[in-house]
Formats: C-alpha cells, structure tokens, sequence
C-alpha cells in the first residue's frame, strides 16, 4: 500500500517536475549563452585593441642617440610588449601600398618622418595611461607629433562595460523568471499533492501511511534534486575552471562542492518536502 | 433521541469559525442504524459545518458530538480514521484523486474501506454502469463534468458498502437526469440497510425518499 500509493503520487507529479526542471534548466542555457557571448565580445575587442599602437613620430633632423633614449624611456613604460622602428623608405613603401602611387614622383622627395610603433598587452589601453605617455613623449626635444587611437580605445572599452551590464541584467532576469517558472510549477504540484493526500485521509488512509508515503516522496525528491544539483553544479564547476581557475587548490574545492552541494541539496529539499506536507495533513 | 441503535449524535452542538460569530448555536440531532435523515436549512445555515464536524474535520465550540457512543474530541486521529473507513463521504469539496482514473478511483476508495465484503470489479463496472459512467472509466476526473464528478463520487461512497453515507447537498451540481439516478442509488442503498444523512437547502427535492427531517437553523436565525 505505502510503496504503491508513494509510486501513483510520485509518477502523477513527474512529468511536471520534469518540465519545471527543463524549463528551468532552458532558462539557465539561454543565461549561459549570453554569458559566453560577452566572453566572446570582450576577447574580441581584446583582439582588436591589441592592433591599437602608439605612434611616435620624430623630427627630420632626430639623431640615433635621441631615438635610442625614447626607446629606452617608453620601454620602461607598463605593459608595452614591442616597439618597432619604421624609418621614411618603411612609411613611403607602406604609403606606396596604399595609395597606390609613389609620392616622391610628385614631390621629387620622401617627407616622412622616422616613427616608432609601440605595442602593449591590450589590459594597458585604458587611455588615460596612454595619454600620459604621450604628454610625456610629446615634451621630448626630438618627438614631432605622438598618436594613438584614444576615441577608438574608448569606445571599445564603453561597448565592453554596455555588454557586460546588459548580460547581467539578462541573466538576472533570467534567474528570476526560472526561480518564477520552477517555484509555479512547484506550487501546483505541492497544492495537487496536498489535495490528494487529503482526499486519501478523508477515504480512510491511515496517518502512518500517509507519513511513510510522503516520507519516500521526500527521498525520492531529494535524490532527484542531488542529481540536477551535480549537474549544474558540475556545469559550474567546468565553465568556472576555464575562466577563473586561479586559486590553489581549486580543483579539490571544487570537487568538493561537485559532492557537498548534491548532498546539502538532496537533505535539505527531502526535510522542505516532508515539513511543509506533514503538518498540513489533516485527519 | 439517542439509543442502542444510534449511530451518530450531535447534542447542544455550537460553532463558529471566529468565537464571537456562531454558525449555529445548541445543534441537536442523532442518525439511527438504517435511519435516512435530510437536514436542511438555507445557504449559511451550517449544513457543510455540521457535516466537517461529524467527519472530524472541525472540533465543536461546545457540546457533544457521539460517534457510536465514543464522543469525538475524546477520540484519537487513528479512531477517527477507523471510524471514516466505514462511512461513505461525498462532502461539498471534491473527495475525488485528480491523479488517478475513474476506475482507481473507485477501486482506491473500496480498498481504503474497512468493509468485511470487498467488492470486486465486475461490481464497480456494474455501479458504474448505473450512473452512466461505465464509457469513462479510463478517463481522469478533470474529464468529467461537475455533474458526473459528483456521481462517481456516489460511486465511490457506495463502493465501500458503507454503514453510513453522509452527502454534503446533493442538488448542487446534479441535473434533472443524474439527480434522478443518484436518488435512485439513494433509495436502493438505504433499502439496503445503509444510514443516510444528507444536506440540502431544497428538500422538496428529497420528499419522495420519505426520509426523516430536520431543519438546521443558523445562529443568526435564518
């Protein structure tokens, strides 16, 4: 009677909690696509800021020792990777390119300056240390004109704040609405569960029955609870080794949490399942 | 007045759902072995009280409610229980298990009944049949209409061969057609032996059973 009547109460319900946990679990993915699409957002203006380069350009009449000095100086600059000379015949060649025309054909000789291009690990572009370079470098006796792409700089840092902003509020939003689907759809297996189970008591049911019923409802609910838990939990696990996998020891917490959290879960939805029916069954 | 025979007694009986506010005050009434008994009184009169305090499900403010001589707030959750299992229960709210079939459902009220003889399918196909429900077996209760929810819940009551069937107003819900078969069902159960109380705020409607009948009247004097 016990195992037959938990049975019946628990195949009624399962097709419902099966859906409130995709749903769920749906929502969950859709959060988790915006996430990786902000990752992906941010590596791509990463990518981008590293074409961004500092440029120097000298006067005509610069001297090696001058350009060898400014060197040393923006090398000892944070987060500069490269600095790369390009004499007048690099610029002309590379204008040429361009253009499609060579210049000194017009103008009988090549105007471009001695320049330098320095690259930097792209967690440097904040453009206010950039510009203190560049006042700095620009104060320099031999230096004609510094530029850097500041706007574009900005600009792509302001699009990475927006997107990361809108991914926080989507994913807010999205918690909320599966914390909303999954709790409905708990409320309406709860307040069907309850009325049956008081219908049963009205029948005849004896009380031990009943606690025993829901006493293996309960295990059955915790069990599956630990298993989405692990699940999730495991998903957690992998997607946090991959972007925040930096504190020692981290695979063994992890894994720690990959087995506390399904048992903490599975005892603490089995106590909610049996405390908020058993008192509420009336005789 | 109470006898050997008296299966319930309901004496000086008051209640309210607020202490100030009685739904009815110094209630008396008793139902014999074999007795059909239709108390009825109008809307708000406490026809569904009386009948959740016979069925345990609400304690009286005062007086003494008997169930074959063993008084109610003096028995346990497992008497009460034991007591229920030989009564048939069609209350105002649906008894009915929206989990389960028409034919469990049935079958699930005979097996939680304390009955000596246990009825079998054929006799749950036969009653059934006699409410026109026999086509809808297999289907849930939420397929039902209000009108054939209430019959298979008369079903279910007389399924459990019950030594006492307590229906909460059966004119709710019931269509000419179905009232007639339920009071035919009625009628042949308490021929059988069975005791009847039923509720109603129209009696006429239950004259031809020639029953006993007592009118209920709320504290407020309706």
């Amino acid at each position: 009677m016990v195992v037959s009547e938990t049975w019946r109460l628990f195949k009624s319900e399962f097709s419902e909690l099966l859906l409130a946990v995709l749903a769920a679990g749906m929502l969950f993915t859709m959060g988790n696509v915006f996430v990786l699409a902000t990752i992906d957002l941010d590596a791509f203006s990463t990518d981008l800021k590293r074409e961004a380069v500092l440029e120097v350009y000298f006067e005509d009449d610069v001297q090696r020792e001058q350009i060898d000095s400014i060197k040393t100086m923006i090398a000892s600059s944070e987060g500069v990777v490269a600095i790369t000379e390009k004499g007048p015949d690099d610029a002309l060649d590379e204008m040429s390119s361009i253009l499609g025309s060579d210049l000194t054909e017009v103008l009988g000789f090549n105007p471009l300056p001695f320049s330098l291009e320095v690259a930097f690990v792209p967690e440097t572009h904040r453009t206010s240390a950039l510009d203190s370079l560049s006042t700095e470098l620009v104060k320099q006796e031999a230096v004609m004109e510094v530029h850097f792409a500041s706007e574009w700089i900005d600009n792509l840092n302001r699009l990475n704040r927006l997107a990361l902003v809108v991914c926080v509020v989507i994913c807010a939003m999205i918690l909320l609405g599966a914390a909303f689907v999954f709790a409905s759809l708990q409320r309406h297996i709860y307040t069907k569960r309850l009325q049956v189970i008081h219908n049963l008591v009205l029948l005849g049911m004896r009380k031990a029955v009943v606690r025993t019923s829901v006493l293996l409802l309960s295990g059955i609910t915790g069990a599956l609870s630990s298993i989405v838990a692990l699940a999730v939990t495991f998903v957690l696990w992998k997607l946090a080794i991959r972007y925040i996998a930096r504190f020692p020891y981290f695979e063994l917490s992890t894994l720690g949490l990959v087995i506390v959290v399904p048992i903490v879960v599975a005892i603490a939805s089995s106590l909610v399942t049996y405390r908020s029916f058993h008192p509420k069954i009336k005789v | 007045m109470t006898t050997d025979r008296t299966i319930i007694s309901v004496e000086g009986v008051s209640f309210g759902y607020q202490p100030e506010r009685l739904v009815f005050d110094g209630f008396e009434t008793h139902i014999d072995r074999g007795e059909g008994l239709i108390v009825y009184g109008p809307v708000g009169s406490g026809k569904t009280t009386l009948m959740n305090l016979i069925l345990g499900r609400l304690r009286a403010s005062s007086g003494r409610i008997s169930v074959d001589g063993m008084t109610m707030t003096e028995m346990s959750d497992s008497d009460i229980a034991d007591v229920r299992s030989h009564w048939g229960i069609i209350p105002e709210d649906s008894v009915l298990l929206s989990d389960r079939t028409v034919l469990d459902n049935v079958q699930t009220s005979a097996k939680l009944s304390s009955s000596s003889r246990k009825v079998r399918r054929r006799d749950i196909d036969a009653l059934l049949r006699s409410v026109r429900l026999l086509s809808k077996r297999k289907n849930r209760p939420s397929d039902l209409s209000n009108g054939q929810r209430k019959l298979l819940q008369l079903v279910m009551a007389v399924a459990r061969n019950p030594l006492l069937l307590l229906w909460d107003d059966p004119s709710i819900a019931l269509d000419g057609e179905s009232f007639d078969i339920s009071m035919d069902t009625l009628r042949k159960l308490h021929i059988g032996g069975t005791s009847i109380l039923v509720t109603t705020s129209e009696p006429d409607k239950f004259s031809g059973l020639g029953w006993r009948e007592q009118k209920i009247l709320g504290a407020e004097g309706w």
